[in-house]
């Protein structure tokens, strides 16, 4: 359970600021994490996922997320990134966060939008997909995100120890909220999304966010993690499909590939000679995920992705021709 | 008058992203340099100023590393050029909630504009055009909220948010008249009507807002390159 934010909390008058959020969540850290360094006092409330509280959802009705920010009457506030600014804007002679020049300021929010558009996704992909394939793709992703971003750091941090200076800031809040995550998937997974030799300044700096005297009390440690981990795989256990085909041998990871095979090979039984087959990444034919559906002996493809990339290499039409035209007709 | 030649920006008339960057440079009287960008083919001036997405708007100010993305351009500008025309509130939970809405437009109600377009079935268009409307309603309350009785989301004159979009009505009149329904309406969003029609006729936004031809080229252009998804049965 999480504790109190503010030890002198009972004696002070009733907090001004209230955060909203969920133990474990890097953006609500982000937003605890300048509360700290700003030496701001609140009250911390603790979300339930599954049964969000009325003044969550009075106060973001748009999103109904964490982490949201109330100070005192004003508009209840969402999304770290611009609370973080509120913050810093708020109180701007303690601990300043972003840089004072503002083209430096720029590539710190440029960073930021970067990281959170991509890395954060795939880091919260990967630890929910079960399938293996995209957990490889998924690692490969993460490690040239961070290869770019060990490029970044070196530019912006011109030699310090933090990505802007001496001291902790803007990028190394967005960034190290997330050092909880990355500790985890290391442990769990054996996959270091900072490694030594590819990022040795993004290591060094790992370090020093762990033993900072804020830092460490405010990044949730992996088993804070491990223990969200282990109740969202309880949420939703694996399918009962992900056995290994009896006669042939073959492990199946969803029931998707499951059906791809059986359509094959009742095709391949039908006395149809050399198919060009092709499953891109986990969907079938396209950019998106699509399912294929027997219907009458048609094929039709569903959902999103429509053949683009294949339709590229000419395999698309070819497919569709070969399996549409009766229903064409 | 803000003199500055050494502001470029890489873009391309249709894009409403960049045409916010296009208001703010003229509402700031920055002098700038536009590069017209073949989105169809990208330069490599585009692939290098902004390797990571290649998307317009870039901005490039004298020799500093290029800035992409709208949102960030804009408050880089405001920065810059703090004094004229500030775009961007300066009550701290004001911008806060600014920057909320701002990325609201972009994530959640924009993206639905290009969803419809690549919806191939009616079944799926109407539950896009639903959502859109829903949109609306949630701008029409932020609207009333921002503007407190004035003109515009930034009072009485054109703020953040009336940039942010503005610049969508171009496209926003074009969907509407391509799939005949309206998204801003006088009856669920009057207030948001009333606007609609104040800053589309606004000097600065006339000026940054291509005319219907531009969108037509632009919206052929995505139908070739990324056409709109096969359609399921019958």
């Amino acid at each position: 359970m999480y504790k109190s934010s503010s030890p002198s909390i009972s004696m002070t008058k009733k907090c001004e600021m209230k955060l909203l959020g969920i133990t474990g969540s890097p953006f609500v850290t982000r937003v605890e994490f300048v509360l700290k360094l700003k030496s701001i006092e609140y009250e911390y409330f603790e979300e339930d996922l599954l049964n969000k509280s009325e003044l969550l959802v009075t106060s973001n009705p748009v999103f109904r997320r964490v982490p949201v920010l109330l100070h005192a009457n004003k508009q209840p506030m969402a999304e770290s990134l611009p609370i973080m600014e509120y913050l810093d804007e708020l109180k701007p002679d303690v601990h300043p966060l972003l840089p004072s020049d503002p083209s430096d300021r720029v590539q710190c929010r440029v960073l930021a939008y970067t990281f959170d558009t991509l890395c954060v996704p795939w880091i919260k992909e990967f630890m929910l997909t079960r399938e293996k394939e995209r957990k490889e793709e998924l690692k490969t992703l993460l490690i040239e995100g961070f290869v770019m971003l060990e490029e970044a750091f070196v530019k912006l941090s011109k030699g310090k120890a933090f990505f802007c200076g001496d001291d902790i800031g803007y990028l190394d809040i967005v960034v190290g909220s997330c050092l909880g995550w990355i500790k985890l998937y290391g442990i769990v997974f054996d996959f270091n999304v900072i490694e030594e030799d590819r990022n040795p300044r993004l290591a060094e700096w790992g370090k020093n966010m762990w033993s900072h005297e804020v830092a460490k009390n405010v990044i949730p440690s992996h088993e804070i993690h491990m223990k969200f981990l282990n109740m969202l795989l309880d949420m939703f256990p694996p399918l009962p499909v992900s056995t290994n085909d009896a006669i042939t041998g073959v492990m199946y990871w969803n029931l998707f590939d499951v059906m791809v095979d059986v359509v094959i090979a009742s095709l391949m039984i039908s006395g149809l000679s050399s198919p060009i087959w092709r499953v891109q990444l986990s969907s079938w034919m396209g950019e998106g995920w699509s399912t294929l559906k027997m219907n009458q002996g048609q094929f039709q493809a569903r959902g999103s992705g429509g053949g683009e990339s294949m339709k590229n290499e000419d395999v698309g039409p070819i497919m569709y021709l070969m399996y549409c035209d009766r229903k064409v007709r | 008058m803000a003199k500055n030649s050494e502001i470029k920006l890489i873009g391309t008339a249709a894009s409403p992203f960049v045409n916010r960057v296009q208001f703010v440079l003229h509402l700031k009287s920055i002098e700038y340099e536009f590069i017209d960008e073949n989105l169809a083919s990208k330069s490599e001036l585009l692939l290098k100023s902004n390797p990571v997405y290649k998307k317009v708007p870039v901005l490039i100010h004298a020799n500093k590393p290029p800035i992409p993305e709208s949102l960030i351009i804009i408050e880089y500008l405001d920065e810059i050029y703090p004094d004229i025309h500030p775009i961007l509130p300066s009550d701290p939970s004001v911008r806060a909630d600014n920057r909320f809405w701002a990325n609201f437009i972009d994530t959640k109600f924009f993206p639905l504009f290009e969803e419809l377009r690549r919806t191939p079935e009616k079944e799926g268009k109407e539950a896009i055009k639903k959502q859109l409307i829903e949109g609306s309603k949630l701008l029409e309350e932020a609207f009333v909220k921002f503007s407190n009785g004035k003109d515009y989301f930034g009072g009485d004159d054109v703020g953040y948010l009336d940039i942010v979009l503005g610049c969508f009505l171009g496209w926003t009149k074009f969907v509407e008249k391509h799939n005949e329904f309206k998204i801003i309406d006088e009856v669920r969003t009057p207030k948001l009507l009333e606007w609609t029609k104040r800053i589309w006729s606004h000097e600065a936004l006339m000026d940054a807002i291509p005319r219907n031809e531009t969108l037509m080229d632009f919206y052929m252009m995505l139908q070739i390159n990324r056409p709109p998804r096969k359609a399921t049965s019958s």
